[in-house]
């Protein structure tokens, strides 16, 4: 044991090229975060400004009217996690904008600078781990048989299991070793840059590492499959790359394009926008209806107004609010479908994971669609209370604090332990099937 | 010492039918087979990596029954000797083939003065070193096993005289010591160099019945043995 212990060290770390790769390969993981971290200040920075302008904006408005029409904007701020995925979500700058039309606004919007901020997929940690981590992976998997020589020559040593299980195990344990110790430095520089993590946070983080050494381990043990199935030869390294593409890049396209396919079951926007509008309407006509029998009594006028005020809350409000409730559990359901099916695959199931612990994925999204319903209520109560109940001239902002910045929080899916529990069992047939259709390779008739 | 008995077997390349061959401690036995997948089959079923339809192993007198640990060293041919550990010191083998076999280091590098290999010459990586050095530092690793009987499959074959001359020095040692050793090999004029007894399998079967004493195939041409036996 000590002996290949110590074997394994020398083949893969006191290699001077594997020891430069490994090197780049956690700088380039520290410069993925530094740069997830300048994002992080850059936003930190644009909401200073964003909430000064807001402030100064509400100063403007004349009347309950105005700030009724034009409302605030909601800004998503994401978790501070989202440092290592800044660019493998789902959602980038997304931004809200509560007002009484009781439309919900959600919207990127690509204006000056804003243009730029989005880079692309895999330009993050996570995204750099998946893509070169993965390559390494099913490399290092081909290359732990030599040859079949190479294992004849061993057996005469050591009994075929004990060189299987050794070789396959130690190799991988020094990978991982490595792995685990890069997520260790970048989640510790991150913290060396003052930012700091919730004890919900740093649990997250584990998860994920935890999903991500795992996913790792299913590409080493492709690569160990691989090898063996195209009988230890040169070959499998151009196998290597085909399977690699296919697995990192294809096979979550698929799938996205599957969830792309069921959308579409999904009511267009356009329509309950137009029945909440139409309701809205409905309730303006018969306002003004009201209003044009009482003429200029306006004590009578208060009353109606009230008496409106609370009708309006208490049926045609209800009836667009549960219009917006229907859609999130549509979308909810369609997510959660989406969920399922990413659990087939390993590289599914880690899209998803990244994204829905950055914050910024799709449960991120329905926290903050349901965060811009409760808001636009409260924001419409704030608002016919000042105008029609109490009737005041001069305009109070809404926010008070920070009602306008939804701290979005990651999310662990609640499928985790099922995902890992697949891609587990994957693992394992990969290498029960490495360690038979060796054995037979060796051995053919024994 | 080690006997082979009734030894019969058939796949789609090869057949062997009813092969019955004893090597004595400190002789070199020569089995002739043109076909080299003939050779790599023989060599296979000695080390355990096929099983034969019939026959038995008897070393030093005692029937192996365990199908994949046999009490021989198995010398097979090194196509890419390079590939085997690119990135290992040459002393990281001899280390870990010690620890993981209960190689004796001394006589490792006591075999490797043999080829003229001293101790300084295994600080090289695999990479940089001698593709020669590396083949005579696995046969080194091979001879160190502590078993009296030993089968080669044609280890020299392509390679250049220099190598011949060291392998053959070194076989001649082991014989010297005691060694029962096997040699396959296609390689007629080999035989005249170093056997002590000749067979031939031709068609599947061992010919002569009874093999071929050296100073008798002295005395016979080489092309015509060749044609007689292996044609």
């Amino acid at each position: 044991m000590k002996a290949l212990l110590k074997y394994e060290f020398r083949r893969v770390l006191c290699d001077k090229k594997n020891l430069y790769f490994f090197a780049i390969f956690l700088l380039v993981a520290i410069y993925f975060v530094n740069s997830g971290l300048n994002e992080f200040n850059r936003f930190q920075k644009d909401k200073a400004v964003f909430i000064k302008y807001e402030k100064a904006r509400i100063k403007g408005y004349s009347n309950y009217q105005q700030y009724s029409g034009y409302g605030f904007r909601v800004l998503f701020e994401p978790s501070p996690l989202n440092i290592f995925f800044n660019n493998s979500t789902v959602l980038f700058d997304i931004e809200g904008n509560v007002d009484n039309t009781q439309i919900l606004k959600i919207y990127n919007f690509f204006k000056g600078r804003r243009l730029f901020y989005s880079r692309g997929y895999f330009k993050d940690f996570s995204g750099f781990i998946y893509f070169i981590g993965s390559l390494l992976m099913i490399y290092m998997g081909i290359l732990n048989f030599r040859s079949i020589d190479w294992l004849k020559f061993k057996l005469q040593f050591i009994s075929f299991r004990k060189l299987f299980i050794m070789s396959t195990f130690i190799r991988l344990v020094y990978l991982n070793l490595f792995f685990i110790l890069v997520m260790v430095i970048v989640f510790a520089y991150a913290g060396l840059n003052k930012l700091s993590f919730s004890g919900d946070e740093i649990y997250l983080f584990i998860s994920f590492g935890l999903f991500t050494l795992l996913m790792l381990n299913f590409f080493y043990f492709v690569g160990l499959l691989l090898a063996i199935l195209l009988k230890l030869k040169k070959a499998a390294f151009i196998w290597m790359f085909i399977f690699w593409l296919a697995f990192t890049l294809l096979v979550p396209e698929i799938n996205r394009l599957y969830l792309f396919e069921n959308v579409k079951e999904l009511p267009p926007n356009e329509d309950i926008d137009s029945e909440k509008t139409k309701l809205l309407m409905q309730f303006q006509y018969n306002v003004m209806q009201r209003i044009r029998s009482i003429k200029d009594n306006k004590k009578e006028l208060i009353e109606l107004y009230k008496k409106s005020v609370k009708e309006y809350l208490e049926n045609y409000h209800l009836h667009i609010k549960n219009k917006e409730t229907l859609l999130s559990k549509k979308i909810r359901n369609t997510i959660h479908y989406y969920e399922k099916n990413t659990l087939l695959f390993p590289t599914m199931f880690y899209s998803f994971l990244s994204a829905e612990i950055s914050s910024k994925g799709y449960y991120g999204y329905l926290d903050f669609k349901n965060h811009m319903v409760e808001t636009q209520e409260a924001f419409l109560r704030f608002f016919l209370n000042k105008r029609y109940i109490l009737d005041e001239k001069e305009v109070e902002s809404f926010v008070k604090k920070d009602e306008n910045i939804f701290k979005a929080i990651g999310h662990f899916p609640q499928s985790f332990w099922q995902g890992f529990g697949i891609t587990f069992f994957y693992c394992f047939l990969l290498l029960a099937a490495a360690y038979i259709l060796l054995k037979r390779r060796i051995y053919p008739n024994v | 010492m080690f006997e082979i008995k009734n030894l019969t077997f058939e796949s789609k390349e090869t057949v062997l039918n009813h092969i019955n061959l004893g090597v004595k401690d400190g002789e070199i036995y020569l089995l002739m087979c043109k076909s080299e997948r003939c050779t790599a089959t023989l060599t296979n079923i000695m080390a355990g990596f096929q099983t034969v339809k019939e026959g038995e192993l008897r070393v030093d007198s005692q029937l192996v029954t365990d199908k994949r640990n046999k009490p021989l060293v198995i010398i097979n041919r090194m196509e890419e000797p390079m590939d085997f550990e690119p990135d290992l010191k040459l002393k990281d083998i001899v280390d870990f083939h010690c620890s993981v076999g209960g190689l004796k280091r001394k006589r490792i590098l006591e075999m490797l003065l043999l080829f003229n290999l001293f101790e300084e010459d295994l600080k090289k990586k695999v990479r940089h070193a001698n593709p020669v050095d590396i083949k005579l530092l696995y046969l080194s690793i091979l001879l160190a096993i502590d078993y009296n009987n030993i089968v080669i499959n044609d280890f020299i074959r392509g390679e250049e005289k220099e190598f011949e001359l060291k392998f053959n020095r070194v076989l001649l040692q082991m014989k010297r010591e005691g060694k029962a050793i096997l040699y396959l090999t296609g390689d007629i004029f080999y035989a005249y160099r170093i056997a002590d007894k000749v067979s031939f399998l031709k068609n599947g079967y061992l010919v002569p019945a009874e093999p071929i004493e050296s100073k008798d195939l002295k005395e016979l041409d080489a092309m015509a043995v060749y044609k007689k036996y292996l044609i």
